[in-house]
């Protein structure tokens, strides 16, 4: 065999042997970027933070000039998708995945990577707004996408994404916006009707629903208590995505898992910080997401929405959570992503300040242990 | 024995259905109302626990809630009203719904039920919109003391429903059939392509229903069980649940009685009973009693006619909302979601958008009230039929003119004895929303409702001091002098 060959097959895996990293800082759950830590890393995994981690044999030790954090996760998303994620025949659509829609070659992945970003959520679009003929109240499964290929291919034919879980949560509609009226020319035209479907389509069962658990959009009070009860009813776990006016209904989700969408010119209005305070005050656990109706937003949304949340509020630990922790929950990796812990995912982003600091760049980006992303040096003055 | 006496008095002596402090609170008054068409005389009312322990007569004891020259009466009960309801909760792509409870689906954090508690009302029956044949299951809620899912709006400021006094609501009248339309040579286009569109259509539909809920429910095992809506109907021909049928015109009142000899409907309520009075007698005779609908003096109030000026010129202009001040209080935003328009644009809105928050509602008013009159609820007791009065939407904007007390005083002004037209809000209007033995009239065990108002109720310059639900203040507006 070549040698050449030989030794491009044992470059991954030399990749993959354990190596400890010695950033200046290391953030953490609290949100703070505390110094002197070291992350020990094997395979795609983080198997120790701490100031003194155990020191396997063959290990690298890796220097960094930067703060390291957890990679940030897209609590929601239609990044990627090639057309729309909806299927306008029919209301119920259990089967379908988002996973199918997407475009690994998009070349909005590797800038979404760039800004820091090391898993993307993708969900079934939950209004179906192109056709007249049906609701979509049972959208599909939801995808988690690292925006980083896998390595085994390289050149530019590569794709820029892979696809880490294509059963994330299945996606169920209970918007107001989505039907009533005329809107719709078979049904349902209201809550109530909506409810029906979706209770019918539970009764009949939705695999795999029980483990992975469900996403569901809402934007009234009464959506949010009647998919509660249905979630009682055949026992899976509910995530949800606030959408409209959260202020009005708010004091409703206390205590659940919720994603928000990311500030923007379209989505603000005055009282949207306002209604953030309280929503942390009523004991939301909050996330937040970039998906649009109009396309996603620029790659950066992510952490500038973190930066106002943690300036509205006061709060920075909330706010990195939002971003990180809580968005991989949503996605149902919240052990895994989304934190520097011992057992979680070895998604890591060095950067050069703390990432909620407006001077913040990003240097580096490593998912699954494999560095990924190393930004061009740049001179400061 | 005595034993499980102990086990047991604790559970009489909890207080129910209200998030009740143990506070006592003593109020008296120079007259009250006690809602039965008795007055008092220098009454003292005791609350304790979310109940009124006490009636009595005397002097005001000290620490007791007294102003001179004010009356006490029960809170009052909307007997029918549309506060959070709109077409929003009412599934159209099939006529039965019996099933759904619009307490599940209204908008119980809405302003208009705010607006409802300052001006007196403390308990209203909440009816499904009309745009289905069966609208579903109305309810009996509080207007305040709920937990709002508004994260802006007053803690307690949201409806609570009760869970007695459900009926399920039927509709004969032009709305169920507003937008159907028949096959046109062609498959339909959308859901409404199909039946009812006629009156025969629309009874023959609650017949159909009917006679399905009798065959399936004699059978063992019945589907009845299973399928919700039958489960109403068979609630309903068992005696268990009352009806209510909204229907205006004199035919549709009759349809209704009939429909009740063959079914053997225990209780029937005609709702709204625009033309009622031309067939008083029957109602007499068959002893179903009416609510009212909306009166106005100028019957063509009563008919869609808009908001006003005023009204639009508060909608383009609401109390600012700034949020990035601490401390300021925040309004809560209503729950039209009007844009803000000016000028000649206001004036031509407010001529042709409607009111109501459903069209179904809408049209159906506009075609059924030529003969709709103000003198309706004296027309009725006149001819010994039971009277309740309603505000329906009357609530839904910032004019107060249309709410419960000022319908007493337009029926008492066309007719009504005063003292039965107060009853028509109050003790009447329970019973006929089958809260009789909680809310209505102001006696012992009964629920803590109590408005306290600044003079005769029934004067137009009257206005409510004190309002008080379940026991706990919900407005204080006595003056600071006194007390």
């Amino acid at each position: 065999m070549h040698p050449l060959a030989v030794l491009a097959l044992l470059a991954p895996l030399q990749e993959r042997a354990a190596f400890i990293l010695e950033p200046d800082a290391v953030v953490l759950e609290d949100g703070k970027a505390q110094p002197g830590l070291l992350v020990l890393v094997k395979r795609d995994r983080i198997l120790a933070v701490g100031p003194s981690v155990p020191q396997p044999a063959g290990a690298e030790r890796w220097r960094l000039e930067g703060v390291l954090a957890p990679g940030f996760v897209d609590a929601f998303s239609s990044l990627g998708v090639a057309g729309r994620a909806e299927e306008n025949t029919r209301t119920l659509t259990p089967q379908l995945r988002a996973a199918e829609t997407l475009d690994l070659a998009d070349p909005r992945w590797r800038r979404w990577l760039a800004a820091g970003v090391t898993a993307v959520h993708v969900v079934p679009e939950p209004v179906n707004s192109g056709g007249l003929w049906s609701v979509n109240v049972v959208a599909g499964w939801a995808a988690l996408v690292e925006p980083a290929g896998s390595g085994a291919f390289a050149g530019p034919g590569a794709p820029l994404a892979q696809v880490a879980d294509p059963l994330t949560r299945q996606a169920f509609s209970l918007l107001e916006a989505a039907f009533g009226g005329r809107n719709t020319r078979a049904g349902p035209t209201s809550l109530p009707g909506a409810l029906e479907l979706l209770d019918g389509a539970l009764l009949a069962g939705v695999p795999e629903l029980a483990q992975r658990g469900a996403l569901v959009f809402v934007d009234s009070a009464a959506a949010v208590r009647a998919a509660r009860s249905a979630a009682q009813k055949h026992r899976f776990a509910p995530a949800w995505i606030a959408r409209g006016d959260v202020g009005s209904y708010g004091a409703e989700l206390s205590g659940e898992l919720v994603g928000l969408p990311v500030l923007d010119e379209a989505s603000y209005e005055p009282r949207a910080l306002e209604t953030w305070r309280r929503l942390r005050a009523a004991g939301v656990r909050i996330a937040f997401g970039s998906h649009r109706e109009e396309g996603p937003p620029p790659p950066q949304a992510l952490r500038t929405t973190a930066m106002a949340f943690a300036r509205a509020t006061g709060d920075a630990r909330a706010a990195l959570e939002a971003v990180t922790a809580n968005a991989a929950a949503i996605a149902g990796q919240g052990r895994d992503r989304g934190r520097i812990a011992a057992g979680a995912r070895a998604d890591l982003v060095l950067w050069s300040a703390h990432p909620l600091d407006a001077s913040a760049r990003v240097k580096s980006v490593m998912i699954g242990g494999r560095t990924v992303f190393r930004a061009a040096p740049r001179e400061d003055p | 024995m005595t034993a499980l006496l102990w086990l047991v008095l604790p559970l009489w002596s909890a207080p129910q259905g209200g998030a009740a402090g143990g506070d006592r609170l003593i109020v008296a008054a120079d007259v009250l109302h006690v809602g039965d068409g008795t007055l008092l005389q220098r009454a003292v009312v005791e609350i304790a626990s979310g109940r009124i322990s006490a009636v009595r007569q005397g002097e005001p004891p000290s620490g007791a809630i007294h102003v001179p020259g004010a009356e006490l009466t029960p809170g009052l009960v909307d007997a029918c009203s549309y506060m959070g309801v709109d077409s929003r909760t009412v599934e159209q792509s099939r006529e039965n719904t019996a099933g759904q409870r619009v307490a599940a689906t209204a908008t119980l954090d809405s302003p208009s039920f705010r607006r409802a508690m300052e001006a007196g009302v403390t308990a209203a029956f909440l009816s499904p919109d009309s745009l289905n044949v069966f609208g579903g299951v109305g309810s009996v809620v509080k207007t305040w003391g709920g937990r709002p899912a508004n994260l802006f709006a007053p803690p307690d400021s949201a409806a609570r429903p009760l869970d007695f006094g459900g009926a399920l609501k039927l509709t004969i009248a032009d709305d169920p059939t507003a937008f159907n339309y028949p096959p046109r040579g062609g498959p339909p286009d959308d859901l409404f392509g199909r039946r009812p569109t006629t009156r025969m259509g629309t009874v023959w539909t609650i017949r159909k229903e009917f006679y399905r809920a009798l065959e399936l429910g004699g059978r063992r095992a019945s589907p009845a069980a299973a399928d919700p809506d039958l489960a109403v109907l068979r609630a309903v021909l068992d005696g268990r649940m009352p009806v209510r049928v909204l229907a205006r015109r004199s035919h549709d009142v009759q349809t209704a009685l009939r429909l009740a000899a063959e079914f053997g409907w225990k209780k029937l309520v005609i709702e709204e009973g625009t033309e009622a009075h031309r067939c008083a007698a029957l109602l007499a005779e068959a002893g179903v009693p009416v609510v009212c609908g909306p009166l106005y003096d100028e019957v063509s109030r009563s008919i869609a006619a808009g908001y006003t000026l005023e009204e639009w010129r508060e909608f383009a202009a609401p109390p600012a909302i700034c949020c990035e001040r601490a401390g300021e209080p925040h309004g809560y935003e209503d729950e039209t979601g009007l844009t803000p328009v000016g000028g000649l644009a206001l004036e031509l809105l407010g001529l042709t958008l409607p009111r109501y928050g459903s069209a179904g509602l809408l049209m159906g008013r506009r075609q059924e009230s030529e003969h709709a009159t103000p003198a309706l609820p004296a027309l009725l007791s006149r001819a010994g039929v039971p009277c309740a009065l309603g505000a329906a939407e009357g609530h839904d904007g910032p004019a107060r003119e249309s709410s419960v007390i000022h319908q007493a005083r337009t029926a008492a002004r066309w007719g009504v004895p005063a003292e039965l037209a107060l009853q028509m809000v109050t003790g009447t209007a329970a019973s006929l929303c089958g809260a009789a033995e909680e809310l209505g009239t102001v006696a012992q065990g009964k629920a803590a409702d109590l408005v306290l108002w600044s003079g005769p109720p029934l004067r137009s310059d009257a206005r409510p001091l004190l309002v008080i639900v379940d026991g706990r203040v919900a407005l204080d507006r006595r003056p600071v002098a006194s007390d």
